[in-house]
């Protein structure tokens, strides 16, 4: 599969997916862990909620258990206690101790006005200044007898709570319903401070707990009440800096307790969690108000959901960066390889140019040299029949003969030498359309071309005929045998052998001869050009034809090699490239 | 045997005329220095030197000017000298030259010669050729060569 690329031909669209799905999972991670933080943090609230609301449950039922107990004990003195007896009763209740939060207990009588006398008498026996206070219209008196500890309620003792509608009403429910009862919002006559309060009621009857509305009206014999001021019963029930919270409470709309104002210490201005509880209870219906704080928010302050997103973003934009540098260093390092190639192919074409003009100019200039050198020879040839008459009289100077013979040897050896030239600049260019070259031919051929008796060349092949480049093959193996031919020093007795052995690449040549052998410190000299053994006034040797021969075949990827030593023959190897097309191996052992 | 000799090489005119002499061959020769000064022969330009019908070119490869090749491409883009006999006789052994000359219908294409003894054989050759040949008469007919 190819990748389709993007930006600058090296980001691919894998690279785009690889980033997009690594996002895609950060924000994964960081949804869920936010959501789960959340979750966590809600619970926290609901049990915080659940918990101040079960605390204020639980101090509630343990007043109405104190009630009562004041209850059981009044009904034990038939409805007649003392004053003293109350606070006797109160002393052993450990108020202070076991009540946080409460004001006092006490005692408050149903009197009508016939029982309104005696009353007074009997609480005046006790405390001679009692009053009832203040007047109304109802026509029940309810005066507070007792209320223990009585040096912080004093102001209370005698006051008349049919006076007023909270008072009044739930004290008659309580009556009516038998059961313990709270009051609407009042203020308490003995706080000086004036803040929001209730009484919590409980009745007591003659003669037994009756069962019936008319009853119950009937045997009324009063009620146990406890004063509270609502501030004081939250700060005992939990304190402030302990809590998560903050609440505020409102009874019919009216706020009794408040602790959302910006004056508190760990007022949060945007709560986290904010939820309204309705709490319904002895005859009234509160509105509970609840509200995360500061320290709630300091204890839930959530990071891990944050370090998800910020270190996921993070390792994208670093994958990103790496993906970057990666297709940058891509690209130079493309960039590089195409410079280096395209310098290595610029290097090859100027070398490729450069030989070329080399060849052409050593052919050009050979082939110039040709005709003076030519005209040289013709001349001196002239000038030799022209004296023909002279140069055999006897007083002919016998220098002048031979001074023209030395001409004409220099003019043909100059001639070679070109023609030697000549033939090393055509090497590699191939001649197309020849037919294959007959090993067994050319060696027939070769071998009347030299001069040679049929059975002093002898060809060992497993080959008949080779079609790659047969003019090179030819002339290789003409330079060798003629190589060969040269230097052997009586060519009556040379023997040459040549054999060719097809390998899995190529074919192996060689081309031996029981000629006076080559010493070995010259077996990589004579494979140069102008390179030859002989000394200058020996014929026929321009140094040329190895270097031929050395040429051809390393054109076509081959090598020339030599094993020879002084008075051990030579024989050369060298490779020729296989004929692609025919694979037919043939022994065959022809004498020429 | 009437010649017409393109050739460049002062020896070498030489040295044909040598031969001419020693095998006492009975002929008439023409020189001309390159393609373009043969031309002007032919093509009878030149008043002082007239090459006598029937006649057999016998061309140099290597000239200044006009070379044998050029030469020869013109020669037989000419309607009356299409069927001019034509030898080379140079000193290119190039298959290049040679598949070239015979692809512009030269009659026979001669290495130069070592010596004065071969170019005697050539001059002979040639003797034989000119006797054997049938010499067409100018002007002549253009015919597809």
């Amino acid at each position: 599969m190819t990748i389709p690329p993007l930006v600058n031909s090296r980001i691919s669209i894998l690279h785009v997916l690889v980033v997009a799905l690594s996002m895609a999972l950060t924000f994964s991670a960081w949804h869920f862990s936010k959501k789960q933080a959340e979750s966590r943090i809600e619970q926290r609230f609901d049990a915080s909620r659940d918990h101040i609301v079960g605390l204020l449950r639980d101090r509630m039922l343990k007043y109405e258990d104190a009630l009562w107990a004041g209850v059981a004990a009044m009904e034990s003195h038939d409805g007649d206690m003392t004053r003293a007896q109350w606070r006797t009763f109160a002393t052993h209740l450990r108020i202070d101790e076991k009540y946080p939060g409460i004001n006092g207990i006490g005692v408050i009588h149903f009197l009508s006005d016939q029982s309104l006398n005696t009353y007074l008498d009997q609480r005046r026996s006790e405390q001679p200044n009692f009053n009832i206070f203040p007047p109304h219209d109802h026509p029940t008196y309810m005066p507070i007898s007792f209320i223990e500890p009585e040096e912080i309620n004093a102001a209370a003792v005698g006051l008349d709570v049919a006076h007023e509608l909270n008072r009044r009403t739930a004290a008659l429910a309580s009556r009516d319903t038998g059961d313990a009862q709270i009051t609407g919002p009042i203020v308490l006559v003995q706080d000086a401070g004036a803040m929001p309060g209730f009484l919590f009621y409980a009745p007591f009857y003659r003669g037994g707990v009756p069962t019936e509305l008319g009853d119950r009206q009937n045997r009324i014999d009063g009620v146990v009440y406890a004063p509270f001021v609502v501030r004081k019963l939250l700060d005992g029930l939990l304190a402030k800096d302990l809590r998560h919270t903050s609440i505020s409470i409102s009874d019919a709309g009216q706020t009794i307790y408040d602790e959302h104002s910006s004056a508190e210490d760990l007022h949060d201005p945007a709560p986290m969690f904010t939820e309204e509880v309705q709490l319904n209870f002895y005859g009234r219906s509160w509105t509970l108000d609840i509200r995360s704080n500061l320290a709630f928010r300091e204890n839930n302050s959530y990071v891990q959901p944050t370090v998800i997103l910020v270190g996921g973003i993070v390792i994208e934009a670093l994958i990103l960066s790496l993906l970057i540098m990666m297709a940058r260093a891509n690209r130079n390092a493309v960039a590089y390889a195409d410079k280096v190639t395209e310098d290595l192919r610029i290097e090859q074409q100027k070398l490729v140019r450069s030989n070329e003009e080399l060849e052409r100019y050593a052919y050009a200039a050979s082939h110039d040299l040709k005709t003076p050198i030519r005209g040289i020879g013709g001349l001196t040839e002239m000038l030799k029949e022209d004296l023909e008459d002279y140069l055999s009289s006897p007083g002919a100077n016998p220098e002048i003969a031979m001074s023209l013979d030395l001409i004409l040897d220099r003019v043909q050896r100059m001639t070679d030498l070109t023609n030697g030239i000549i033939e090393f600049s055509r090497v590699g260019a191939q001649s197309e359309d020849c037919s294959p070259l007959d090993l067994s031919e050319l060696i027939t051929s070769l071998a009347s071309d030299f001069g040679l008796a049929s059975h002093q060349v002898e060809l060992n092949s497993s080959v008949n005929a080779v079609s790659v480049d047969p003019v090179g093959l030819r002339r290789v193996i003409e330079n060798l045998v003629g190589n060969a031919v040269k230097y052997h020093e009586a060519v009556a007795d040379l023997r040459i052998f040549i054999t060719c052995q097809k390998t899995s690449d190529f074919l192996q040549f060689s081309v031996a001869d029981n000629g006076p052998g080559i010493d070995q410190k010259y077996h990589d000299r004579i494979f140069e050009m102008f390179q030859t053994l002989r000394t200058g006034d020996a014929p026929e040797s321009t140094g040329v034809g190895l270097a031929v021969v050395k040429k051809a075949v390393e054109v076509h990827g081959g090598e020339v090699k030599l094993i020879s030593n002084i008075g051990a023959g030579a024989r050369f190897f060298f490779q020729w490239p296989k004929d692609p097309k025919s694979d037919v191996v043939q022994g065959a052992r022809v004498a020429a | 045997m009437n010649i017409l000799l393109v050739e460049d090489d002062d020896v070498d005119v030489l040295l044909f005329q040598r031969a001419l002499r020693t095998t006492g061959t009975s002929s008439s020769v023409v020189r001309a220095k390159d393609g373009v000064e043969a031309l002007e022969i032919l093509n009878e330009q030149n008043a002082d030197r007239r090459v006598q019908d029937p006649y057999v070119i016998l061309l140099d490869i290597n000239m200044p000017r006009m070379n044998g090749h050029e030469f020869l491409k013109e020669l037989r883009a000419s309607e009356h000298l299409a069927s001019s006999r034509v030898v080379v006789v140079t000193t290119s052994d190039d298959p290049r030259d040679i598949e070239l000359a015979y692809g512009n219908y030269a009659s026979g294409y001669v290495v130069k010669p070592g010596g004065s003894a071969e170019m005697t054989e050539v001059i002979k050759s040639l003797q034989q050729y000119w006797d054997i040949c049938e010499h067409p008469v100018r002007p002549i007919a253009l015919q597809a060569p």
